[in-house]
């Protein structure tokens, strides 16, 4: 089947300065595909050569076998790029009532259905400049469900947000895949929220993408336990015999590591070391940052 | 059709936004303005530019109205036109709204057309409520009758009255034609609006250049050779005024040459603009 959207190596340049560098991703139906970078990686530009907003220098888009930009493509997208664009002088409801027609005839039912579907039936004729960061985000997300799209691109949902508003985005995303059953594109530079939201992914820095696959696969082999035990040379062979690699980052504290993510169940790891006769003061199963992530990939 | 959807919701967007507004707060001042000057200048004595009439005789409601439209022609509407048209593409650019409307399916030109349009018809309205603003305050101050028609560019033909019936339909007329006029001033705007995300750059843009062929033109001859006076966009901007003449006691007296020029330059040169503008915005990168 073909992928709803792919880049072939997509470039962007302006003037001398190469913001993205033959990046190319493939996004499959049904996929909530996470486009994890750090900031000023080039997540953003992408985006914007996808909607059609900013043109190539290099590359191709396609998006619903169309190139970037063409109407019969844009029909079946809803986006949001960087922040929420909305008319701030009119209500919610006169924001949705006037995007929905760029689309085509929205009957009323609808917006009140996307309102609900975002939470904001009660808010929807209070004028857009008193709404707050993370009202907007939702309305602007209500902007992108109105025309029915397949495929949905959120830039950075969760930025400016509040741990409540973080935790409601999230849960939103998920619904929309699972319930609505849309594709989803996220773009982020926070790892555990791609790791928490997504199934596949890609990452970006400095204009080129360093890996593409399952967000799992990504992880599985970076994740790792802080363990906190004595003694410690008994600790670190027990670990050995488990097939994971035990290194002191500090007086007492080790890091354990391995491919293999059945050796790093803590649960294995406690009774492990108990029997053996190891008394385990601390120990937690531990991500990477993206940071970590990224210094691995560009190594790599 | 989709520049119809376009342009109906672009104009529904100008009535919701209070800054579209401040043009017809502007108009009043203006009118009150111009008011308060008549009731102080040469225009109380028993002279206009040196010509002898008894006040009485033309100082009254169409007289206000229409000498409120020259003088905001070139003192109010390009302001105002260039503030409606400048914000077109740039303000949305600046407050990141034109993401939205270029996410979605319309095509770009359709955008293009459709502001280009919405700003041409919010334009003349302002050039209406201008001048039925000042009829009405003329009315009240200085009541109604015959229209005495005195302009500057025909000096020559020195000043000629239009009767009651007649007036209402040059009025409306030559509201029609500054507005048309004034289009030029709109795709100025608007070209410079395609080209940045700072409305303000479009705004002063326009308006410097305004300012400075308006002057360039009104140099003495020596300064300024009469080949480069025309070349100069403000020179051809007064065809309107032909409608004056129209009204001209012995018979219209339109010089349609002069007309025909006047308006091939003004007409060629704003679709030029719009022209230049759409390729602009058409190709750009939204980057805001």
């Amino acid at each position: 089947m073909a992928p709803v959207l792919a880049t072939h190596d997509l470039r962007k340049q302006y003037k001398r300065r190469t913001v993205v560098d033959g990046v190319s991703i493939s996004v499959e139906r049904g996929d909530v595909y996470g486009f994890l970078g750090p900031n000023g990686a080039g997540k953003s530009t992408t985006l914007r050569m996808l909607m059609g907003l900013v043109r190539p220098s290099g590359g191709r888009v396609e998006l619903f076998g169309y190139p970037a930009g063409d109407r019969r493509a844009l029909a079946k997208v809803g986006a949001i790029v960087e922040s929420p664009s909305l008319y701030s002088y009119l209500t919610g409801r006169e924001n949705l009532r006037m995007l929905a027609a760029l689309t085509g005839p929205c009957p009323p039912a609808r917006l009140d259905e996307v309102l609900e579907r975002v939470d904001l039936r009660d808010r929807a004729d209070d004028p857009v400049q008193i709404y707050s960061h993370g009202m907007k985000q939702r309305l602007a997300i209500a902007a992108a469900l109105l025309p029915r799209p397949e495929l949905i691109i959120l830039d950075e949902p969760t930025n400016g947000l509040d741990p409540m508003g973080i935790r409601a985005m999230r849960t939103l995303i998920r619904g929309l895949a699972a319930d609505d059953g849309l594709t989803i594109v996220l773009s982020s530079h926070l790892l555990a929220e791609v790791e928490q939201v997504c199934n596949r992914g890609a990452v970006i820095a400095a204009g080129k993408k360093r890996w593409e696959g399952e967000v799992a696969a990504l992880l599985a082999g970076r994740r790792r336990v802080r363990l906190r035990a004595r003694p410690l040379e008994r600790a670190i062979a027990i670990c050995g015999e488990l097939g994971a690699a035990a290194t002191e980052l500090e007086p007492g504290l080790l890091h354990v590591t391995s491919a293999d993510p059945a050796a790093l169940q803590p649960a294995l790891l406690v009774a492990r070391l108990v029997a053996a006769g190891v008394e385990v003061d601390e120990i937690a199963a531990e991500s990477p940052t993206l940071e970590e992530v990224f210094v691995a990939l560009v190594a790599a | 059709m989709t520049v119809l959807r376009l342009l109906r919701w672009e104009l529904w967007k100008l009535s919701r936004r209070p800054s579209s507004y401040v043009g017809f707060v502007l108009c009043l001042v203006f009118s009150a303005c111009v008011l308060g000057g008549f009731g102080y200048t040469q225009y109380q004595g028993k002279n206009i530019q040196g010509l002898k009439l008894d006040p009485s005789q033309y100082l009254n409601g169409p007289f206000f109205a229409n000498f409120v439209l020259n003088i905001g022609f070139f003192a109010l509407l390009p302001l105002v036109a260039a503030t409606i048209a400048g914000s077109q593409l740039a303000g949305e650019s600046k407050d990141g709204t034109l993401r939205a409307l270029l996410m979605r399916p319309p095509p770009r030109w359709a955008v293009y057309v459709a502001k280009a349009l919405a700003s041409l018809i919010w334009l003349e309205l302002m050039v209406v409520f201008l001048v039925g603003l000042a009829l009405l305050i003329g009315h009240v101050a200085y009541g109604g009758g015959s229209l005495l028609i005195y302009v500057w560019e025909y000096k020559d033909a020195g000043v000629w009255i239009v009767p009651a019936g007649e007036w209402p339909g040059l009025l409306a007329l030559a509201c029609v034609g500054a507005g048309a006029a004034l289009a030029l001033i709109v795709a100025c705007a608007l070209f410079i609006s395609a080209c940045t995300d700072n409305p303000v750059v479009a705004h002063v843009g326009t308006l410097g250049a305004f300012f400075i062929s308006s002057v360039l033109q009104r140099l003495p001859e020596p300064l300024m050779t009469p080949g480069f006076k025309d070349a100069l966009p403000t020179s051809h901007m007064n065809f309107w005024h032909e409608v004056y003449r129209w009204y001209y006691p012995g018979g219209s007296t339109v010089d349609h040459h002069r007309l025909g020029i006047d308006v091939a330059w003004s007409g060629g040169l704003t679709m030029a603009l719009f022209g230049l503008g759409l390729i602009v915005f058409v190709r750009r990168d939204v980057t805001t």
